[in-house]
């Protein structure tokens, strides 16, 4: 696949600067319920550099989504947040939680792109695919309309859509899921975004659409050098985009890492039971799997101490239940664990 | 082994309002499928939206009506029973649904939902039904205290476990299982299968296995059906099928399905596009759009299932396909 030579003059920009870098440092977010403050995050820290991709992972109330929406400034009213979110690059530093509504809109599209789950509720029912698609263009006042529409055509070229002339003129109702979902990541992609937030954009897509989508933004943020947070469940999607990726449980991050080595030699007996109770093509037929017992702790009973230690086969009483653990560096990663450095020395 | 459900020359087209040339357009949601089970068997069927999967699963239950072919359930042909006589045998077909909170009705207690069946069928009263009601959350996993509490009180795993349950209690033969654990997280998603695996063994139940995951097929089923497009184009052993596939929908499929094993080093291109629209079904191969060995007699003629491997493939162009097991080359359709 040829590269646009509009991205393709960006990035060759992009690379004499110094990229962008998003910087999330202890991020909080509590919630009232009953006059009582539930902590939804704990202090979660992360950075992702100019063309590489984090990937959040966890299961549903880990704290993966709100830390996204925290990041987008789209957290729901009512939430109380500490805490920085910062996106730098060569132009100076933006924070990005202190934006105004209309500063923040000036930014979307351009520094910051987007895409969600659903696509039908961030599409406009009434507007030509093409037209809501160029509209990041000329709102930016970046192109001619002329220019805009002639773009966006392009763009559905490069999301593998077929007849794509044809398709700017049709209605969201018009298209199949998997292409309104690439007419979504289309219009995250077109204002050349510095940094692109991703929250499961392709879990309502099947495999062979999902894996379309998934080489596009490898390939958009590599020639771009675009940053990408890339939000997910599914460790073997993860898998497939991610550089570097944050495992999350009840609110925290409790491994970080790279790739590889999280799911190649994962430290924290949260992670590890994770990869074990993915039925994978290579597992024998039949063979039970080592499910994790129990069930995530719902918001407001986190258990004291170590949030995963009431389903830990690990877990050591007098330790494992009382006081914070933190997080600690152990084999080239961050694990919140306190009897990891037992297990890696023994 | 003998049957306990078969499906031969299954089609279900489902009217539109859409017209062209002055004819009702229709959309070919299944075309003539057969499929049969063996009592005791785990089939899975995969395929990604709009295959049909779902549709035949439906079919074999007689939840919708097929527009032509024949359903046997156990020796009977069900396919015209009158509708008393389908009532009474439902007892022995359930079906589990994928969506946990929605299929549960959130003003009946747990103990209540799960008799309903029992009482409708008029298996047990009194005594005998708590009796059984309990059994059944035992068998389930679940505490028996969950009898008095409401559907909102339970999680996802949980609220599946009930599901399970109701469609457990009139004691079935076969068991539809749609999407059963694809809402689920995954940790909960392996107690779910550890359950159904216990559960097919210890009662020798049957079961229809729909699921778009490829991990959870394998994990799980006997036999693999794969659907594109309303029609199985390839059926054989699961762990073959997902190993060393046949049709080239079905390497494709296997080659997209995102997997810790092999991550994305050495992965080929994706398929690219999408498939063709249920309301006009190409004439040929319905893969043959896509497909990369395709050649013009594929967009002609429609190949029919032949024997390759241990099972049956719809692909005129198996013979060259490389399959890896030299002892057993496919055979050519």
């Amino acid at each position: 696949m040829n590269p646009l030579p509009a991205l393709a003059a960006a990035a060759s920009e992009k690379a004499t600067q110094s990229g962008p870098t998003l910087a999330v440092s202890d991020l909080r977010i509590s919630a009232k319920r009953d006059r009582k403050s539930i902590e939804l995050l704990r202090g979660v820290s992360f950075h992702v550099a100019s063309g590489e991709t984090l990937a959040l992972v966890g299961e549903s109330g880990c704290g993966k989504s709100i830390t996204s929406l925290a990041v987008m400034g789209l957290l729901a009213p009512g939430l109380s947040m500490s805490g920085e979110v910062a996106l730098t690059d060569a132009g100076g530093r933006i924070d990005l939680v202190a934006l105004s509504a209309a500063e923040r809109r000036k930014l979307c599209g351009r520094r910051l792109g987007m895409i969600f789950q659903e696509p039908m509720t961030s599409l406009n029912p009434m507007q030509r695919v093409g037209d809501q698609i160029a509209e990041t263009l000329t709102t930016h006042g970046i192109c001619s309309r002329q220019e805009a529409a002639r773009r966006a055509v392009a763009m559905l070229d490069r999301m593998g859509i077929a007849d794509p002339g044809r398709r700017a003129l049709a209605l969201p109702h018009e298209l199949s899921g998997g292409m309104r979902q690439r007419v979504m990541i289309a219009m995250a992609m077109i204002g050349e975004p510095d940094l692109l937030i991703a929250d499961e954009p392709t879990t309502a897509l099947d495999v062979t659409v999902q894996a379309q989508i998934l080489e596009l933004i490898r390939d958009l943020s590599r020639e771009r050098g675009m940053a990408t947070l890339f939000i997910s469940h599914d460790l073997a999607v993860v898998a497939d985009i991610a550089d570097r990726v944050a495992v999350m449980y009840a609110g925290e991050i409790v491994e970080t890492g790279p790739i590889d080595q999280v799911l190649d030699a994962p430290l924290h007996p949260y992670t590890i039971g994770l990869i074990a109770s993915r039925p994978a093509l290579s597992t024998e037929r039949r063979a039970r799997l080592s499910a994790i017992f129990g069930a995530v702790p719902e918001p407001g009973r986190r258990p004291q101490g170590c949030a995963f230690h009431p389903r830990c086969s690990l877990a050591k009483p007098g330790l494992c239940d009382v006081g914070d653990v933190p997080l600690k560096r152990f084999d080239g990663r961050d694990v919140r664990c306190l009897r990891v450095g037992e297990r890696v020395e023994a | 082994m003998s049957s306990l459900i078969e499906v031969s020359g299954l089609s279900k087209r489902f009217a539109t309002d859409q017209r062209r040339d002055g004819r009702r357009l229709e959309v070919h949601a299944v075309s003539d499928v057969d499929l049969d089970i063996a009592r005791g068997e785990v089939v899975a069927l995969v395929g990604e939206s709009g295959s049909g999967k779902t549709t035949l699963g439906r079919l074999m239950l007689r939840l919708i009506e097929p527009s032509s072919g024949a359903i046997r359930f156990d020796g009977v042909d069900i396919t015209s029973l009158p509708a008393a006589e389908m009532r009474r045998l439902r007892r022995r077909m359930q079906i589990v649904f994928q969506d946990p909170f929605s299929s549960l009705n959130p003003h009946l207690r747990i103990g209540e939902a799960i008799a309903e069946p029992i009482q409708i069928h008029r298996l047990a009263t009194g005594p005998a039904l708590a009796a059984r009601v309990d059994a059944l959350l035992d068998r389930v996993g679940l505490p028996r205290t969950a009898r008095e509490r409401f559907p909102h009180e339970f999680s996802g795993g949980q609220r599946q476990r009930i599901a399970i349950a109701r469609a457990l209690a009139t004691e079935p033969d076969f068991i539809v299982a749609d999407e059963a654990v694809a809402a689920l997280d995954v940790s909960i998603q392996a107690q779910i299968l550890n359950l159904l695996a216990d559960l097919r063994a210890d009662l020798n139940l049957t079961m229809l296995f729909i699921s778009h995951d490829l991990g959870v097929v394998q994990h799980i089923a006997d036999r693999v059906a794969v659907m594109y497009l309303g029609r199985i184009v390839e059926i054989g052993d699961g762990a073959r099928v997902m190993r060393d596939p046949v049709h080239p929908y079905t390497q494709a499929l296997v080659v997209a399905a995102p997997s810790l094993d092999a991550r994305r080093r050495n992965r080929p291109s994706p398929l690219p596009g999408d498939p063709p629209s249920p309301l006009d079904p190409p004439p040929g191969c319905s893969f043959a759009s896509r497909c990369p060995i395709a050649e013009e007699a594929c967009k002609r003629d429609r190949p029919v299932l032949k024997p390759v491997a241990d099972g049956l493939a719809a692909c005129f162009k198996t013979r060259s396909t490389p399959h890896k097991d030299p002892k057993e080359p496919a055979h050519a359709a």
